[in-house]
């Protein structure tokens, strides 16, 4: 029997295996070169934004309050006595003098639904 | 007036259901004028119906004597200015009034005195208060 060198053994199964997988071993390792274009670009994490309030037109109220006014000392005075209703006290009749039409001397409520005309001399 | 004036002012007056007028008739001359008129001078002072009671209370004591002077001694049962009450009087200042009044009675055909006159309804001669109460009472019910 022909015996074949070990070397041109290995060989010739690396050739076979070669050709049973279809293309070199080079090409069967892809390779990246870059990335794919169609896919998305990831986007940057958005950063937040803060929206300031605008600066105010007016400057904030002082903290040192302002010299206090004068204040009068003098003790308040009493209420004023018209914004108190009062109950209107009878008036005795007796004492109320007044006119008639006529001009003639009245005694009593001028409104009085009875008029007693007492036609008299004093002697 | 009449008996019944005292009553009349306690029950009827003196609530307001009353009010009382009074006309001068003058039947006794220069007297009843001097009377009327020191009456008439006291009303200057809110005091009329004060001095018209002293002269009533005291009439007797008008038909002797200085009228004028008797009056002014009368009148210091009123409590007023003696002196404006005695000055109207010397001027004799309501005598025209008086008398002008004491005709329009006359004109309305009042001879007797008194006369009362209950809200139209008269009556002659002093009444009793009851006869007035006849004629007031219906109209307060």
């Amino acid at each position: 029997m022909k015996r074949y060198s070990p070397f041109l053994v290995v060989l010739l199964a690396t050739a076979f295996l070669m050709t049973a997988c279809g293309g070199t071993v080079a090409n069967s390792v892809p390779t990246v070169t870059s990335l794919p274009t169609d896919a998305p670009a990831p986007s940057p994490t958005p950063i937040p934004t803060v929206t300031l309030p605008p600066p105010t037109a007016t400057a904030p109220a002082a903290t040192v309050p302002a010299a206090a006014e004068p204040v009068a000392t003098e003790a308040p005075t009493a209420a004023p006595t018209d914004t108190v209703a009062l109950p209107t006290p009878t008036p005795d009749w007796l004492l109320v003098e007044g006119r008639s039409a006529d001009g003639l001397p009245t005694l009593g409520n001028p409104d009085a639904p009875i008029t007693v005309l007492d036609y008299s001399d004093f002697l | 007036m009449l008996g019944a004036e005292k009553e009349l002012k306690e029950t009827y007056v003196k609530s307001g259901q009353v009010m009382l007028v009074f006309n001068p008739i003058l039947d006794h001359g220069d007297r009843s004028v001097q009377a009327h008129n020191a009456a008439e001078c006291a009303a200057d002072q809110n005091r009329f119906w004060p001095m018209h009671d002293v002269l009533f209370e005291f009439e007797s004591q008008l038909y002797g004597g200085d009228v004028r002077a008797v009056i002014k001694e009368l009148a210091q049962q009123v409590d007023m200015d003696h002196d404006q009450f005695n000055r109207c009087v010397d001027a004799q200042t309501y005598v025209e009034r008086v008398k002008t009044q004491d005709q329009r009675r006359r004109a309305l055909g009042i001879r007797t005195r008194p006369t009362i006159d209950v809200n139209g309804q008269l009556f002659i001669g002093p009444q009793p208060f009851n006869v007035l109460q006849t004629a007031i009472q219906p109209v307060l019910e």
